[in-house]
């Protein structure tokens, strides 16, 4: 009997650590209108902007009297640990994620829509939030936004003999720039794409073929469509410019802070990134410039851009005080501190939010809202962005022919639409 | 009685001695102890092995109810570029890594199985890279492998421009191969040695004594005599290089344009990245009988002879 007692016992102690070990809270939300609780947040780190981040935080925490436990990931990481988290059950509460990773989420349901009470989407600059929002449901709001722009060597222009001050302006420039700017070694580039990089190939695909008026996937996301006149075009294009056999610890970033590469398309972001790399040689206005999107001659402009984006679980038990801090964490203070790094928080007046908001790479990302595009907004985004990887990379390595890269592209991208 | 004899009757002594009483307690000890690792076997091994299965004619992307599809996720295998070029990349790369790294290690073995206090030092020294962790491994190959590292450096020496060894789609799989025959060898001289050390002496002083030369020596006794040996070898590395995973995620990350994506890298990347686990279920059992078969036909090839 002692004996049955003590496996009886034994028995409910490790149904209770089993029962432990779920996650089944009721769901706090706010009557009141007020947050409480406890919110968990998962984030890839920046050093640039961490201790901003911390601080305001803290603040949240003293002011509210809210639980914010913070976990910082690297960012190869975040998206496997997310799903990890998404599968057992148990994810954070908020987290910071690609907008191209937004549409799987919200069609499998794991995603909150925005709490408006909370966080007021009229905040934000129009079609900001586009990128995060699936069937016409806004699932989150942005940080680092990046428009893309044309950043270009000055000193590699002026000794390829040509005009410093004056930037190609369209596509058909930069190939003449870059046949002008590459060595006969292929050492040194003229523009160098970001060869490998599936969401940059996306983009820069997108910016070609829509630039003439094709598209990467049909309206309502249904086709791929790249093996077409304008999709074999923007390969071949792509194929005759660079070298996808350069590398360097950074990439294509890398290549053009030590000069191989002369002109490279990035974000916002790079501008400071090259000032802290080399204050002392590499200087906005000195040794390299920037300069808008190029178009196609007489096309529409086209601007391909990404941005990392805020957003809450659908099974986190405290979505009001979920919205309501990333609320706070989006505000005046947060896009001040960001934007001196060149990270922008497009909420409405964010160029009056630091001196950095003023300059020259602030202005052309300001122009360039109207006319930015986030390229298909699909479940699909990650296979569709590896398939564009796929096709830019084959081609330019020669395994490929444009036309056989195209249809290898619209055969994989069909299976995952 | 023999002492064969003794060992044979001690079981119908012991049950005399000890009684049927007795039996059922060692009966249920040993159901007991085996217990935890049935149930580890059953959990960990069995259950998913069957949950995979079943996944394989599933459309589960990781979240709701997997839906029976029945065979379409193997009919879309035939139909997805991605799927063949992986399939034949995990050819190539099988074929490239298995036949050098054995042949080389044969050749080393030979040397290496002979007695003697260098010998010995030798065998430790080569065993090196086979215990370091492979992902420690693909960093060194990374180093190596960049514009100014080792390989580049080495060719300058001989007058050879330098080779953009891990971003050039010719040169990326076979940058691959050479760093897993390098840390796979080490593993297979010991192998060999140890089948070397374990051949019957008699066998060789008949050679000599036949005037057999160093290569017939090698081909004619050494080689049948080794296959057991080799099977084991040319088994576990087939299998393997079938699923290296690592090389190519560290590496090169399947690219440069999918020059380097490997089945198990693809199969990785449906069931995580795009979360595509059902049909990445299906390519895994696709991936495990083409295993079985390939073992098979060594098995066939390797075992006739023993006589």
């Amino acid at each position: 009997m002692a004996d049955l007692t003590r496996r009886g016992l034994l028995a409910a102690g490790a149904l209770t650590l089993l029962a432990g070990c779920g996650r089944d809270q009721p769901r706090q939300q706010a009557a009141d209108g007020r947050p409480h609780g406890e919110v968990t947040v998962w984030l890839h780190g920046s050093q640039d902007t961490g201790q901003q981040f911390q601080e305001l935080v803290h603040r949240y925490i003293a002011e509210f009297k809210v639980d914010v436990k913070l976990l910082y990931l690297p960012v190869g990481q975040l998206d496997a640990k997310l799903l990890t988290a998404f599968s057992g059950g148990a994810p954070p509460d908020v987290f910071k994620i690609g907008h191209w990773s937004f549409p799987a989420h919200a069609k499998k349901k794991r995603l909150a829509p925005v709490d408006t009470k909370a966080l007021p989407l009229q905040n934000y600059e129009p079609g900001t939030t586009t990128p995060l929002t699936y069937q016409d449901v806004p699932y989150g709001v942005p940080i680092d936004f990046n428009p893309c722009m044309l950043y270009y060597r000055k000193d590699r222009f002026e000794e390829a003999g040509l005009d410093p001050d004056k930037p190609p302006a369209t596509w058909e420039e930069v190939a003449e720039y870059s046949a002008k700017l590459t060595s006969k070694d292929g050492r040194r580039v003229g523009l160098q794409w970001l060869y490998g990089d599936p969401q940059w190939a996306l983009m820069m695909l997108t910016a070609l073929v829509q630039g003439k008026g094709g598209e990467l996937v049909t309206a309502g996301g249904t086709k791929a469509s790249l093996a077409t006149e304008q999709g074999r075009g923007a390969l071949t294009y792509m194929s005759g410019i660079g070298n996808p056999k350069l590398s360097n610890p950074l990439g294509a970033l890398g290549l053009f802070y030590s000069g191989e590469a002369a002109m490279v398309v990035s974000g916002a972001f790079l501008g400071p990134a090259l000032e802290k790399l080399g204050k002392d040689t590499l200087t906005f206005g000195e040794q390299y410039g920037v300069a808008p999107m190029p178009t196609w001659a007489g096309g529409p402009p086209v601007v391909p851009a990404y941005t990392w984006g805020w957003g809450v679980a659908e099974d986190s038990p405290n979505q009001f005080t979920a919205w309501h801090l990333v609320n706070y964490l989006q505000g005046a203070p947060s896009v001040a501190a960001n934007l001196d790094n060149g990270i922008i928080i497009p909420t409405r007046g964010w160029r009056d939010a630091g001196p950095r908001g003023k300059s020259e790479i602030m202005k052309i990302v300001a122009d360039s809202l109207p006319h930015v595009d986030f390229g298909p907004i699909i479940p699909g985004t990650l296979e569709l962005a590896k398939a564009a990887a796929g096709a830019v990379d084959s081609v330019a390595h020669g395994k490929a022919t444009p036309a056989e890269a195209a249809a290898t592209f619209d055969s994989t991208v069909r299976l995952v639409l | 009685m023999s002492v064969l004899g003794r060992v044979r009757a001690r079981p119908q002594a012991t049950a005399g001695v000890l009684g049927r009483g007795r039996a059922r307690p060692e009966a249920t000890a040993g159901v007991a102890l085996t217990l935890p690792v049935a149930v580890f076997f059953v959990v960990f091994w069995l259950v998913p092995f069957l949950a995979a299965i079943y996944l394989s004619f599933t459309d589960y992307e990781m979240a709701g109810t997997p839906n029976w599809i029945g065979l379409a996720n193997y009919e879309r295998m035939f139909a997805d570029p991605g799927f063949l070029n992986s399939a034949w990349i995990t050819v190539v790369y099988t074929v490239c890594t298995v036949v050098p790294t054995i042949v080389l290690a044969l050749l080393v073995a030979v040397p290496l199985s002979r007695p003697g206090r260098l010998n010995r030092g030798l065998r430790a020294l080569v065993m090196i890279p086979a215990v370091m962790p492979l992902a420690a491994t693909s960093m060194v190959w990374v180093i190596i492998y960049s514009d100014r590292g080792l390989a580049n450096t080495l060719l300058g020496l001989v007058g050879i421009d330098p080779q953009s060894w891990l971003t050039s789609s010719d040169l990326a799989i076979w940058a691959l191969v050479v760093m897993v025959v390098w840390k796979s060898m080490g593993l297979f001289v010991i192998i060999l040695t140890a089948g070397l050390q374990a051949l019957p002496g008699e066998v060789y002083e008949a050679a000599a004594i036949d005037g057999s030369g160093a290569v017939t020596t090698f081909t004619r006794p050494t080689l049948p005599l080794l296959r057991r040996t080799l099977l084991f070898v040319l088994v576990i590395s087939v299998a393997g290089s079938m699923q290296a995973f690592v090389p190519a995620f560290l590496l090169t990350g399947g690219g440069p344009a999918d020059a380097t994506q490997v089945l198990p890298y693809y199969i990785w990347a449906n069931a995580f990245p795009y979360e595509h686990m059902g049909y990445a279920a299906a390519m895994g059992m696709v991936l495990l009988a083409a295993m079985v078969i390939v073992s098979a036909l060594q098995f066939g090839f390797l075992k006739g002879g023993d006589e």
